[in-house]
């Protein structure tokens, strides 16, 4: 197995009570595999222990990105939060760090 | 502070006016001798307020304008516990802000982009519906809402380094039909397709769907062009009609927020950090609370450090949950100390969608 972050790159944003990863990847020839292992059925194993609600993937073919938006996972939300990091900024690691398996061929 | 609709709205004037005042004052001569303007949300609550004070700290000899009607008025009929309410506006004010030569341009809520486009739709004289050129400019606005967020800010990591991390230059934005270029003339930092793939999904949903006041940006067809030498062409980007609602935020006072913290060194720590969570657990047994425990080392030695945080509508609930941390010096488990406690006052917002038809136009108005 392989963590997403060693082929990829993101970023954690938060809109109200929902939270979005997006998971970019640092090689064109990652992408399709990435696509075929981090789905939302994988995001959601990723965030069951967060209780997260409502999860959509949005492709980005061109920019070889993804983007999940993961709803009512933030406890409320930055204003409301009892977790430290409120926003859930931190949270992008969570799915950085989950593990898929290794690409055929690669070099890791 | 306590809660209350007098007081936050002075002290959050005092505030506002200094944290512009901070912002413009060192740049002011230069923006000054190349005609540079300066668009900002520092309004507040308050733009009219704010530009003001702003006016005065710079001697009065300034064109200021202020951009209103993003405040929306309490209705008399609603519960005591809502302190204000404002909807997010587009660029259109700022645009008419600066065509009566406005140097400085003073905005309440406006959705973060908008402040770009505002300024675009000025320059490039757009039509309000010219969709794809709406488009564009809110994704330049998009892409340097957060300054150095796309210049290597919030993007380091072991196998992403950034150069000269602790003095990153801002971004610059050249926009042109269907084009925006990004480049970072001055300071340390990166700025490359990575860098500017992070940001552009940055708090994004649907990327065929960014609504804002002004247009509904969809990044699905975007193309990005790193030429290797720090500068990035986005081409692409496509508009479609303005949604026909905007964003109202009613925000209201939510009791408190109690946090208190302790630590524990050494090989133990973890273990009598856990004892300290089963105290407080028996002893705030019904709270809507969280303990999170924090397992490191601290110079080598192994540490753990125990946070509590509640929530609830009564302050003296609040001060007894955060007096129980205190009690563990005494009470808990061997070897504790390094407590802090912080109570915070909580206003939540909520947003939902209202029909443009039901709200005042923005207004602007020169302030003398």
């Amino acid at each position: 197995m392989i963590s997403v972050r060693q082929l990829a790159h993101g970023r954690a944003g938060d809109k109200g009570n929902t939270l979005n990863v997006s998971v970019i990847a640092h090689r064109p020839a990652d992408f399709e595999h990435l696509l075929m292992y981090v789905t939302e059925i994988h995001c959601a194993k990723v965030f069951a222990g967060r209780s997260a609600g409502h999860i959509t993937r949005y492709v980005l073919p061109k920019l070889n990105a993804m983007n999940f938006v993961i709803e009512d996972v933030l406890d409320g939300g930055v204003n409301q939060s009892l977790w430290t990091d409120r926003h859930g900024k931190t949270l992008s690691s969570l799915l950085l760090d989950s593990l898929i398996p290794v690409p055929e061929g690669a070099d890791v | 502070m306590r809660p209350g609709r007098t007081e936050c709205t002075t002290s959050d004037l005092a505030a506002q006016i200094a944290l512009a005042v901070s912002y413009v004052l060192p740049c002011w001569d230069m923006c000054q001798q190349d005609d540079i303007r300066i668009i900002s949300n520092f309004g507040g609550i308050d733009p009219k307020g704010v530009a003001a004070g702003l006016r005065d700290a710079l001697g009065g000899a300034v064109r200021i304008a202020a951009v209103t009607g993003d405040a929306v008025p309490i209705r008399a009929d609603e519960d005591s516990t809502v302190i204000a309410k404002s909807v997010y506006l587009g660029g259109t004010g700022i645009a008419d802000a600066l065509s009566n030569g406005a140097q400085i341009v003073v905005t309440g809520r406006v959705a973060d982009p908008s402040l770009v486009v505002g300024a675009v739709v000025y320059e490039h004289g757009l039509a309000a519906d010219d969709w794809n050129a709406l488009a564009n400019a809110t994704l330049a606005g998009h892409l340097i809402e957060c300054g150095t967020q796309v210049t290597g800010g919030y993007f380091a990591d072991l196998d992403k380094p950034v150069p000269d991390i602790a003095n990153l230059g801002p971004p610059v934005a050249t926009i042109a039909q269907g084009q925006v270029t990004l480049t970072k003339p001055i300071g340390g930092g990166i700025l490359n397709r990575a860098t500017v793939s992070e940001q552009l999904l940055y708090e994004i949903g649907d990327p065929a769907d960014y609504l804002t006041p002004d247009v509904c940006l969809d990044l699905t067809e975007l193309q990005i062009d790193d030429d290797g030498q720090g500068r990035v062409l986005l081409t692409g980007a496509k508009g479609h009609p303005a949604p026909q609602s905007l964003k109202l935020l009613t925000c209201r006072n939510a009791g408190w927020m109690a946090e208190a913290e302790i630590s524990y060194l050494g090989a133990t720590s973890e273990n009598r950090a856990g004892l300290a969570r089963d105290i407080l657990q028996a002893r705030l047994d019904g709270l809507d609370m969280r303990i999170e425990i924090f397992d490191g080392t601290v110079d080598g030695v192994p540490c753990a450090r125990l946070r509590l945080a509640v929530r609830t509508e009564q302050e003296e609930v609040a001060e007894q949950a955060m007096n129980e941390v205190e009690a563990l010096y005494l009470n808990g488990p061997a070897g504790g100390g390094g407590v802090r406690k912080s109570l915070t006052s909580q206003v939540t917002t909520d947003a939902r969608l209202v029909p443009r038809s039901s709200l005042a136009p923005p207004n602007v108005e020169m302030i003398a």
